[in-house]
């Protein structure tokens, strides 16, 4: 095989050689002349149809089943981030803002220990019904 | 009328949609977007594992946690390649690391004492023989091909991939794709003893 011939059997590859269409003037020249490469290239077709045929296999109901819930139920690695410090810089300054009134009122009335641990719970509180409320919305 | 301006988008909608606007639709949250992408790239993902060499029950479990990990970082999908070979790379990847960790399910049969789920298995792998002989034989060749050949013959025969999009995609010139599509198709009909 000469490498005219081996250039015009690579061609096979090209989108304006596929199966179907009329083929470009110079490969149809080529053809129509060297017996050799008419028959490779019919070789090549209908080995090209058998590989487009036995590569593909298509999944069962039931994956694609399974595949749907993944998909719904699924958030991107960025969306997970993303809500994790939302929620968490709501809880804060939920928390900020509670542990700011608890101080005044503390300081008002002596009682220290109050601003901490009320800080905390509200802020603890506060992200926990966050991500109840998430799981409900991504369960619906 | 039109669908354009259409508020509420139907599945058909959704799959006649473009790649990037899927992907984007996909992640906004839209479920029906999310849903036309496994309709349309779960078949490429489960061939994937299939001409891999798994066997179905593994190529299931495998491919759902491909179709969850596209869905993870599809926000990482740049549109610098097809979506098709950013999921083909991430599934042969999916496989490469079910290969890398041998977590396979498959136990010891107690053929003395056989389950009911034993038996329906076998009845199954039996009537899947004869349909799949040609295929098995396909697989067990082309995973004898070296890389980069095996990818170039999975990316042009199973994702449907152009000899640009896979010289693109691989950094390959598009005259070595087409040398290995070539030649591996030659060598591969021989294997297969297709000669008439």
């Amino acid at each position: 095989m000469n490498a005219t011939c081996e250039a015009i059997l690579m061609r096979q590859f090209d989108a304006d050689c596929e199966a179907g269409k009329p083929l470009p003037d110079d490969v149809a020249k080529h053809l129509s002349v060297c017996s050799s490469c008419q028959s490779a290239w019919a070789e090549g077709s209908q080995m090209d149809h058998y590989l487009q045929s036995h590569m593909k296999e298509e999944p069962g109901n039931h994956l694609y089943r399974r595949s749907y819930m993944v998909a719904v139920n699924e958030h991107t690695t960025e969306h997970l981030n993303w809500f994790w410090w939302r929620q968490s810089a709501i809880a804060l300054l939920i928390g900020l803002a509670v542990g700011g009134a608890t101080h005044i009122f503390a300081e008002l009335n002596g009682l220290n220990w109050l601003n901490v641990s009320v800080f905390l719970f509200s802020a603890s509180v506060v992200f926990l019904l966050s991500i109840m409320w998430h799981l409900r919305d991504t369960e619906n | 009328m039109g669908n354009e301006g259409s508020l509420w988008k139907t599945l058909a909608d959704y799959s006649a949609s473009a790649d990037d606007d899927l992907v984007q639709r996909a992640l906004a949250g839209e479920p029906l977007a999310r849903r036309a992408l496994v309709d349309r790239y779960l078949p490429l993902i489960y061939s994937v594992c299939r001409r891999s060499g798994l066997a179905k029950q593994d190529a299931d479990d495998v491919a759902q946690t491909i179709v969850m990990r596209m869905f993870q970082t599809l926000a990482k999908f740049r549109g610098e390649s097809k979506l098709s070979t950013w999921i083909f790379t991430l599934a042969k990847r999916g496989v490469a690391d079910h290969f890398r960790h041998p977590h396979r399910r498959e136990e010891p049969v107690d053929w003395s004492a056989p389950t009911q789920e034993n038996l329906t298995s076998q009845l199954e792998q039996k009537h899947d023989y004869a349909a799949h002989r040609d295929a098995d034989k396909l697989t067990q060749r082309l995973n004898t091909l070296d890389e980069p050949a095996r990818s170039i013959m999975l990316l042009f025969y199973l994702a449907d991939e152009s000899v640009g999009d896979i010289a693109q995609a691989l950094n390959l010139p598009e005259g070595t794709v087409k040398t290995h599509l070539f030649r591996s198709r030659a060598w591969l009909r021989q294997q297969l003893e297709l000669t008439p």
